[in-house]
């Protein structure tokens, strides 16, 4: 059981910094492109 | 935590900060053009915009303080019972009821109620989401944090702190919400990763934590199974929690719904995760003489960090700190304020406020919520135990009749009125009964009420009220919709 609260702690503190920060830059490219008024990465599924 | 802890470096960094808050408030003010600009970002809400407003809203340093708390006494507990099933729910409602919650042009969760019960119902549901999104905790919080950076008084700390949250979200409403999320959102997550992996290192791993302090990884905690039973009930407020839906209500899509909660959850567990780790950690480097006692146990992990992390890193934990009270604060003041106006004065005025005068309301109401939650604050001191209350009365009165709205084909006006209005009087008088006539019982960490009601001896324990409140609820709705006549929705 330790050897997976080991492996979970790892994965999580990775997670964590690595995820948050590849959705940060995501929402920047988007944000980016939306305020030049290029496509949007979720055009195609707006509503409106 | 004591005087002294940051460096200049760290003071300038959260200066920074601050004024990039207030600046995306400027900077999308003349972006404001109607009401659903303001309240839902035009609905024009994308699946990573999703995701960090969604993990930074919810993960506020009330999640912080109290889980640290948690583990730091009791161990990963915390992450298997208190926050474990909150994804489930969170899961079950983006693919399930998303349809449902976006299947008309919604804008809150009264809106809902009073589609399908009218009235009374949405004015009873509107009044505990605004009990519900008081945000005393983070103003608390962030009031505290100020003390520590700048040396002033806890009452400057609170005003000062919830003024810059305050400027943004009246200016730029959502969308500023948002994207001030966006920011705090990885400053917390990485900041919080980095001192988890200094900090777990520090006292020698998982192993040596384990060695110290073998019970915090037990699953259950040692903890009585009715207590992880109304802990785990509390996550039922998901269901229908009015940040959570706003956000649906705001999103592009279903699929961007879907990939947000995918992504939030996988990330929510992480956070969880790490919190719980760097309690236990925090705990283990006491007894190992690393570090002195904190002054209290929900201290716990932010005196650990502070004194294992080295200048600049500190400050960005800090900026961390306020950005983990922000992103709640600003979220549920925003919330608080549309139902004052759009969900109660609104409808009250016959629905016949302009989309300019809802904006212009809402923007005043901001201002006087960020009022009386720092009056909250100031009048009790301490408001940890706010949470079951509120989370008890947001469920009680809006989790049956929104379901039922859902679900329930032909259901009775009254059916859903009934629910609502007996889920609100019953918290409400159950928390007075035993708040005012009842006794704080320490061995039972809570108010307890022992009287007569009718033949019958009871003791009320003020935290266990949900487990028979909202059955009674359920009884009380089928028992409205099974009586003869009835108008049906």
């Amino acid at each position: 059981m330790m050897l997976v609260y080991r492996i979970w702690t790892w994965t999580a503190i990775a997670l964590l910094a690595f995820g948050s920060i590849a959705v940060f830059v995501v929402v920047f490219v988007t944000t980016f492109r939306q305020l030049r008024g290029g496509k949007n990465l979720d055009d195609t599924a707006r509503l409106k | 935590m004591e005087e002294g802890l940051f460096h200049l470096v760290d003071k300038v960094i959260i200066v920074v900060y601050f004024a990039a808050m207030i600046g995306v408030g400027v900077l999308l003010y003349n972006r404001m053009q109607s009401f659903d600009d303001f309240l839902l970002a035009g609905r024009k809400m994308t699946a990573p915009l999703l995701v960090c407003t969604l993990v930074s809203t919810y993960y506020g340093l009330g999640v912080l303080l109290a889980g640290s708390e948690i583990s730091y006494e009791s161990g990963v507990v915390n992450w298997f019972f208190d926050t474990a099933p909150a994804y489930v729910i969170i899961l079950v409602t983006a693919l399930v009821l998303t349809p449902k919650i976006r299947g008309r042009d919604f804008r809150s969760v009264p809106d809902i109620v009073h589609a399908h019960f009218g009235l009374p119902a949405r004015v009873a549901t509107a009044l505990a989401s605004f009990i519900y999104s008081l945000p005393a905790f983070s103003i608390m919080g962030l009031g505290g944090l100020f003390v520590l950076l700048f040396d002033i008084p806890f009452g400057w700390g609170l005003v000062l702190g919830s003024a810059v949250a305050l400027i943004y979200t009246v200016l730029g409403g959502l969308m500023a919400v948002v994207l001030t999320d966006t920011v705090q959102f990885v400053l917390m997550a990485v900041t919080l990763a980095v001192a988890a992996a200094i900090g777990v290192s520090l006292v020698g791993g998982v192993e040596e934590m384990e060695l110290v302090l073998p019970d915090h990884f037990l699953p259950t905690g040692g903890r009585p199974a009715s207590l992880l039973f109304v802990y785990g009930m509390t996550s039922l407020s998901v269901f229908i929690e009015p940040a959570f839906y706003q956000r649906i209500m705001a999103a592009t899509s279903r699929r961007a719904i879907v990939v947000a909660m995918i992504v939030g959850v996988s990330l929510w567990m992480s956070y969880d995760w790490v919190i719980t780790m760097l309690g236990i950690a925090a705990h283990t480097a006491e007894i190992q003489g690393i570090v002195s006692a904190p002054s209290g146990p929900d201290q716990a992990v932010t005196h650990f960090v502070i004194r294992v992390l080295p200048v600049g890193l500190t400050g960005l934990f800090a900026a961390g700190l306020a950005a983990a009270a922000m992103s709640t604060l600003d979220s549920y003041l925003l919330i608080s304020s549309t139902n004052l106006i759009y969900d109660i004065l609104n409808p009250l005025r016959g629905g016949k406020m302009s989309d300019v005068s809802l904006l212009r309301w809402t923007r005043v109401t901001l201002v006087v919520s960020t009022a009386a939650n720092i009056g909250i604050c100031l009048l009790f001191g301490n408001v940890e135990r706010l949470w079951i209350f509120i989370t008890a009365i947001l469920i009680c009165t809006a989790l049956v009749p929104v379901m039922a709205a859902f679900y329930w084909s032909n259901v009775k006006r009254r059916a859903g009125q009934a629910a609502a209005l007996t889920g609100f009087g019953l918290v409400v008088g159950y928390y007075l009964l035993t708040g005012i006539a009842g006794v704080w019982d320490e061995a039972a960490y809570a108010y307890i009420w022992s009287g007569r009601i009718f033949a019958w001896d009871v003791t009320l324990n003020q935290d266990y009220g949900i487990l028979f409140i909202l059955p009674a609820v359920i009884v009380t709705f089928i028992a409205a919709q099974l009586l003869p006549g009835g108008e049906r929705e």
